[in-house]
């Protein structure tokens, strides 16, 4: 092997002049057996700076230099993760434990990958790999949770995440998410007690102001709602979601005039957000305006034409309309894409 | 079956407590007090007296004639607590009734005791227009000021209404899901338009009306016009102009509508004028209606009237209305009669029971095909007012307690006639309710079954690995590369002689192994070379070229080193006599003359030159820094020489191509009094002596 006669100046001036008259600047000649590990931090610095093809191939030449660089790998599974092209990632993630089998952060990574693939399953095993290799590491057991909250799975969700807090005992989006998972457990008084706990160990958690409103809201405790999603929404302005909310909680309570300045708040600050037109279809589906309620579900269902709820309340602005012809088309339609209670809606649609 | 029938029947306690009330009290509008300015006031006057001569029939149809005359009348003094007492009772009595409450409010407001009745008639208009919660007021007010006597008399009636009322606080909670649409002004008119029966595709309609003009003959009993039937058919969702379906059916007396067969060609008809009132059926011949026959005396008798059927799917059952006196449980009754196994005749007709008859009037039935679910019409307490639909279902073989049908169905005026047409969601019937053309108008009902979910749409950020996702891995660092550092030598190799550039090969030897680690040629136009010495070794450094004795030099590069760059022109001696080098690259033990390893590599290639130049004759001298005696040096530097023409011998240089000399310090090449310059004294040269 050759010596390398690669020049690498620590200082980002090259002019050989200025090289030669100044002594502390040292000239370093590369030594020997290096050029893939070169590659390999050529790959590292295009991913900093996002040139991810760059990188890519930085990472493969490295690989092609040196058949067992796992670290080349890993990163080049990176890069693709970055790519979204998920089934590359997961192979060079394979391939890192094939060389590595203790290497906790391929796992997760693999896992990553599966579960932005929504295959929950997969994913799931993958970060359970990681917190069995790793397990001082809280996020691979958070990740577990994520994944069997995926899945529908809260009861152990809801044993993840605790075992994520038993290592870091501030983790604020541990708390937030078992406080989900005992929401959708029912276990209402204990969701609160986690958001708020989210909430405790970062104040600035928008979401937990959000799904603490929430939970109040499903609740009933309206007011206490309206509060959570005000501070949801002093913490993040924009936050349309929490606006889309408020504004149901204010529907809930019969107050339409709040109601409906924040359904327009939502749409103002996301002209796409769906659920928002259908609610304020439902004001004036209340109001009996059912030709402008109509129009505000046909805008809802243009914006996402999966919302099954949009259908079925068109379906009831048609039906007051005496376009029962069309409200059925419509409940039909809502049935099919799941909604909730079909029969009521099918019911009289057969005739 | 009659209208006129249905009122005496429906208000008969209403009626003859009205009747005892304004027969005996008349409402006088005092002429001086009405009067406010001569203008107008003859033509106002004249109004009033119209209206109270019409009103004074005590008749429906007068009733509504007066409203004609008394707002008139209004319009000239409106604030008359009579008139508008009077107004309010015309419209209570006949149509909109929702109307008169305005009126009669008015009048106590004007005056507080217009009448002793005032209350009791603010009650009726308050429920009339579904102000329930007033209509009780009045009710109370009303009977607190009644007599013991009065209360005996009138006492229970006030009550019925006032559970009537409540019966409307609970329904207006709990609305059915129904729309109510009046059909169309092609069928209705602003006369009595009732009992809708359909053809079973539902695109047929015949139903009465007691619609006339001018001329037509007009019962006495309520002064209106007799009965009628029309018929309409439906082309997609309108209806055509009804049309009077003409003799032989209809007659100059009452002729009403009651059912259609479900092939649309058998028409049940009413006929009022003969035997106090019985049922007919009727063939349609071609597009004409004729051959009448009656259904038998086993359903028709001579002492009741027989109204309102419906038959069940195969036409072997009759449901229908009588007010037989015997087994009646109050009023008109439902019964039911069999039709016998030839189809001939109709069987003796049953009572359906208690639990579907009341002390009240049961009128006007309809049954579902499948005979589980039976409607009537009641006036029954469970009313809110008026007739209302109720609704029992037969199920082991019992018929369960019937159930008002609710709001907006029932209103606190009268609901009757239903029919549910066979896909269950629409369905006819007709009401005295305020919306219509006038009078009782034909309605349609779309039965809207359970009520839909209003679904509000929310979402959450429920779980925050998602909304704020670890997508961006944590790649891996950089890993630390080893370097080592170095020296650049750079320059240009030339001619001594003629100074010209010079291409020659320039090499970097490790003086510790002996091994070349470098190589690079000048280049042939400039003469100008660069070689990098990294550090951590001593480098032996020779420049060759054909022709020439090569050149040496000796770099120690510490592995401390910093960076350095070292300028060095190289001169090339050509191989000719009196040419010389420094073989700087051979070493030897501190004051001794044995040889180190690290020299082989120079002398080498000194071996090299006599393979090359088989001619040629080497000085090899010794030279020496002053330091120490000359005879010492002179030792030494003679000792060192032949130490480097011994090892030359030894690589196999012929004896007599090498001379070995010690020059002691005679031939300094610098400056003794500095350790640089005695190290650069202290040196091997070798001089061509021939070639």
């Amino acid at each position: 092997m050759k010596k390398i006669s690669v020049l690498l100046l620590l200082s980002l001036i090259v002019n050989l002049e200025l090289i030669a008259q100044t002594d502390s600047m040292a000239t370093l000649v590369v030594a020997d057996n290096q050029e893939a590990e070169l590659d390999y931090n050529k790959g590292v610095e295009n991913y900093k700076i996002k040139s991810f093809d760059k990188s890519l191939e930085n990472f493969t030449s490295a690989t092609l230099k040196k058949s067992n660089f796992y670290q080349a790998f890993y990163n080049r599974g990176n890069v693709q993760s970055q790519l979204k092209r998920y089934k590359e990632a997961i192979s060079d993630y394979t391939e890192v434990i094939k060389i590595q089998p203790s290497y906790a952060r391929a796992y997760f990574s693999r896992g990553m990958a599966y579960f932005l693939m929504k295959d929950y399953k997969s994913a799931m095993d993958n970060f359970f790999t990681a917190s069995t290799l790793d397990p001082k590491v809280a996020k691979y057991p958070y990740y577990c949770g994520v994944a069997n909250f995926q899945i529908g799975d809260y009861k152990l969700a809801e044993k993840n995440f605790t075992e994520a807090i038993r290592i870091k005992n501030d983790y604020a989006f541990a708390y937030n998410d078992r406080g989900s998972a005992r929401r959708n457990l029912q276990n209402y008084d204990g969701a609160i007690a986690d958001y708020n706990l989210a909430i405790k160990n970062d104040p600035a958690m928008a979401i937990a102001f959000n799904n603490l409103g929430s939970v109040q809201r499903i609740t009933k405790d309206y007011k206490k709602a309206i509060i959570s999603y005000s501070s949801a929404i002093r913490l993040n302005p924009t936050y349309f979601i929490a606006y889309n909310n408020r504004g149901s909680a204010y529907f809930e309570m019969g107050n339409l005039i709040e109601s409906i300045s924040d359904f327009e708040k939502a749409i103002s600050l996301n002209a796409k957000y769906a659920p928002a037109y259908n609610n304020i279809g439902l004001l004036l589906l209340k109001q009996k305006k059912y030709q402008e309620a109509s129009t505000q579900f046909t805008k809802a269902i243009e914006l996402d034409t999966n919302f099954a709820e949009a259908y079925g309340n068109r379906g009831s602005s048609k039906e007051m309309l005496h376009d029962f012809d069309g409200a059925c088309s419509d409940w039909k339609k809502a049935a099919s894409l799941g909604i909730e209670n079909a029969d009521l809606y099918l019911k009289g649609c057969e005739k | 079956m009659r209208i006129l029938n249905k009122l005496i029947f429906l208000t008969f306690s209403m009626f003859a407590f009205f009747s005892t009330t304004f027969c005996q009290e008349r409402i006088y509008i005092d002429k001086k007090e009405f009067k406010q300015t001569e203008a107008g006031f003859n033509e106002a006057w004249k109004n009033v007296t119209k209206g109270d001569f019409l009103f004074y029939q005590h008749r429906e149809g007068s009733y509504r004639k007066a409203t004609e005359h008394y707002t008139r009348a209004l319009e000239y003094n409106s604030e008359n607590a009579e008139l508008n007492l009077l107004t309010g009772i015309c419209f209570l009595r006949s149509w909109p009734k929702e109307k008169a409450a305005k009126y009669i409010e008015k009048a106590c407001d004007l005056k507080i005791n217009v009448h002793p009745k005032a209350q009791f008639l603010l009650g009726r208009a308050y429920q009339c227009a579904s102000e329930f919660n007033k209509a009780i007021i009045a009710y109370n007010t009303y009977k607190e000021g009644l007599s013991e006597k009065e209360n005996k008399e009138y006492g229970n009636l006030i009550s019925n209404y006032i559970e009537e009322c409540e019966n409307g606080l609970v329904l207006k909670k709990i609305p059915v899901r129904a729309l109510i649409d009046d059909v169309d002004t092609a069928i209705n008119s602003p006369f009595d338009d009732y009992n809708p029966v359909l053809s079973s595709d539902g695109n047929t309609m015949l139903f009465t009306s007691r619609r006339g003009v001018d001329g037509d003959l007009i019962s006495p009993v309520d002064h209106k016009y007799f009965e009628d039937i029309y018929s309409s058919e439906r082309d997609s969702k309108v209806w055509s102009k009804a049309v009077n379906i003409g003799n032989p059916v209809n007659t100059k007396w009452n002729d009403a509508a009651v059912a259609l067969s479900g092939d649309g060609k058998k028409l049940i008809i009413y006929r009022g004028h003969t035997e106090g009132g019985d049922l007919f059926a009727a063939t349609l011949e071609g597009k004409k209606w004729g051959y009448i026959h009656d259904l038998t005396n086993k359903v028709n008798k001579d002492d009741s009237q027989e109204s309102s059927v419906c038959f069940n799917a195969d036409g072997t059952k009759m449901y229908f209305i009588s007010n037989k006196a015997k087994d009646s449980y109050g009023g008109r009754d439902i019964y039911l009669s069999h039709l016998d196994k030839k189809g001939k005749r109709w069987s003796k007709a049953i009572n359906l029971g208690p639990v579907i008859n009341s002390e009240f009037d049961e009128i006007s039935v309809y049954v579902s095909p499948d005979e589980s679910t039976i409607y009537f019409s009641s006036n029954r307490p469970k009313s809110i007012g008026g007739f209302d639909i109720f609704k029992s279902v037969y199920k082991d073989s019992v018929w369960s307690e019937p159930v008002n049908m609710g709001i907006p169905i029932n209103s606190p005026v009268d609901d009757i006639y239903l029919k549910i047409m066979p896909n269950g969601r629409d369905a006819y019937y007709c009401s005295e309710r305020d919306g219509g053309v006038g009078d009782l108008d034909i309605y349609h009902i779309t039965l809207l079954g359970p009520e839909k979910p209003l679904a509000l749409s929310n979402e959450d950020d429920l779980v925050a690995g998602i909304a704020f996702p670890d997508s961006d891995p944590i790649i891996d660092d950089a890993l630390e590369i080893k370097y080592t550092r170095m020296t650049i030598v750079k320059g240009t190799v030339s001619d001594f002689n003629t100074n010209k550039p010079l291409q020659a090969n320039v090499e970097l030897v490790d003086n510790a192994s002996g091994k070349i680690v470098k190589e690079t040629k000048s280049d042939q136009n400039t003469g100008l070379y660069s070689i990098t010495l990294p550090s951590g070794s001593n480098y032996g450094f020779s420049v060759n070229a054909d022709g020439y004795m090569f050149h040496s030099e000796n770099f120690n590069v510490p592995a401390e080193s910093g960076y350095k760059e070292i300028f060095k022109d190289i001169a090339l001696q050509p191989m000719t006599a009196g040419s010389k080098i420094i073989l700087y690259n051979t070493f030897f033990e501190t004051g001794k003359s044995n040889l180190r390893v690290e020299s082989y590599s120079e002398l080498n290639r000194v071996a090299l030159m006599f393979t090359k130049y088989p001619r040629l004759v080497l000085e090899i001298s010794g030279h020496t820094d002053n330091r120490g005696s000359v005879a010492a040096n002179k030792k030494l530097s003679k000792a060192r020489a032949d130490a480097v023409r011994n090892y030359l011998l030894g690589q196999g240089v012929s004896p007599t191509s090498l001379q070995s000399v010690g020059y002691d310090f005679k031939f300094p090449v610098a400056d003794n009094k500095t350790p640089e310059g005695r190290q650069q004294n202290r040196r091997v040269e070798a001089k061509i002596i021939s070639n």
